[in-house]
């Protein structure tokens, strides 16, 4: 009785302290831990604030089996960052969706931000962004991919983005005709 | 991992409403197949349009008559380029000197009558018969698309297309809506890619140019000439 009573305190207290801890480890598919807020992977990913609600968190690593390490350092750099950045209020203006608000320019921190990233790293940080219900750093870096095509002709940009070219020269050559006046600059 | 390709379609939508000038996106759209198919989906389309609209007016067709005012230098129905900066289209693009230099139109009096997606219809009245109690004219009627500078003009539509009106109808003649007739050299089968060309609006007889509003609806070329009436 008294073992089994010690025992039930002790995963009382477990329990407590673990509603208490203001930080979330998160798990990458390759194995990694990383810590963020509890309070801004609420704030800031949908995904993570419905598992820290519905207590699906685990404390020894929530799993993220579709995220590499890299990407998940990226989201959770971006957490702290933004954490230490924006007042709450501020960012919950800014979060926007396509549907309702126009598109808000990124701050100049989270250009900063997302300048440094090479493409591979870019391109896995928006879909874990997408994956983790993540709104604004998803409009980050959709903004940053777009800002990379405006201005490039069609080769330039299958060079920057490694995209093979499935078009026949007859169907380009189609497309040309028909839209002359959107290729008046090259 | 790491390739933009594996970023999914509903993302992408995202990246490229983004891009806000027609003109970028339709580079992109010529980059792939994947790519094209996105953009040229209508939803993508309506999307696009409902939240870059501030970026696309690209200028405005105007008869002459309206254009007095801005320069002596316009007779004929014009194009005139908004003044947004950069320019949305080259204004030279859409220019309707086409018509003017092949002689298609040959005078001040043709007017732009009416607009459906990338198409201009201008027409001219013309007295055929004035001696008669009940003087018949017609109209000379050219349909255009100024982008690609392609035109069909009276002697290639059918007969019927172009009526002799009793003077009573004064309504001017209209393009067909959707499911209109399909004749003439600018009906064949487009490439989706012409879902984001350029669409016109018309707004107090002003023919916004609005890329990529344009539906579907450049396929159909019909005229709906109204029909000889008593009287």
């Amino acid at each position: 009785m008294e073992v089994d009573k010690g025992k039930g305190e002790a995963e009382e207290t477990r329990k407590v302290a673990e509603a208490d801890r203001d930080t979330v480890t998160l798990k990458s598919s390759d194995g990694k831990l990383f810590e963020v807020s509890k309070e801004a992977a609420a704030r800031l990913s949908t995904v993570l604030a419905g598992m820290i609600a519905g207590g699906s968190i685990d404390d020894n690593g929530t799993d993220l089996k579709q995220i590499g390490s890299e990407a998940l350092e990226n989201v959770v750099d971006y957490c702290n960052k933004h954490a230490n950045s924006i007042p709450s209020a501020a960012l919950i203006s800014s979060s926007i969706s396509f549907n309702t608000a126009p598109f808000k320019e990124p701050e100049e921190w989270e250009r900063k931000f997302v300048d440094r990233l090479s493409h591979d790293a870019l391109f896995d940080l928006v879909e874990a962004a997408n994956f983790l219900g993540m709104e604004r750093l998803l409009d980050v870096t959709c903004h940053k991919i777009s800002e990379m095509m405006k201005g490039k002709s069609p080769d330039q940009i299958r060079e920057v983005f490694n995209i093979k070219n499935d078009y026949t020269k007859e169907e380009l050559e189609e497309i040309r005709q028909e839209l002359a006046w959107a290729f008046y600059d090259d | 991992m790491g390739d933009i390709q594996g970023i999914p379609d509903d993302v992408l939508d995202l990246i490229f409403v983004l891009l806000a000038s027609p003109a970028h996106l339709i580079h992109a759209a010529s980059a792939c197949k994947r790519w094209h198919d996105i953009i040229g989906d209508p939803r993508f389309v309506s999307l696009f349009g409902s939240l870059n609209r501030r970026h696309l007016v690209a200028g405005s067709y105007h008869n002459g008559r309206h254009l007095q005012h801005l320069s002596s230098g316009y007779k004929c129905p014009a194009f005139v380029a908004s003044s947004s900066s950069p320019p949305v289209v080259d204004g030279g693009r859409l220019s309707l000197d086409f018509l003017w230099s092949d002689n298609v139109v040959d005078s001040n009096s043709w007017k732009i009558v009416d607009s459906r997606g990338c198409l201009l219809l201008l027409s001219k009245p013309r007295y055929l018969d004035y001696d008669t109690p009940n003087p018949k004219w017609r109209m000379d009627m050219v349909v255009c698309e100024p982008s690609t500078r392609r035109f069909v003009d009276k002697d290639l539509l059918s007969g019927s297309d172009v009526r002799e009106i009793s003077p009573a109808l004064r309504s001017p003649p209209a393009l067909a809506r959707d499911g209109g007739g399909r004749r003439g050299g600018a009906s064949r089968r487009r490439s989706a890619t012409l879902l984001i060309g350029l669409g016109f609006e018309c707004r107090w007889g002003v023919y916004s140019v609005q890329p990529p509003l344009a539906t579907g609806a450049t396929n159909h070329i019909g005229l709906d000439a109204p029909d000889q009436g008593a009287g």
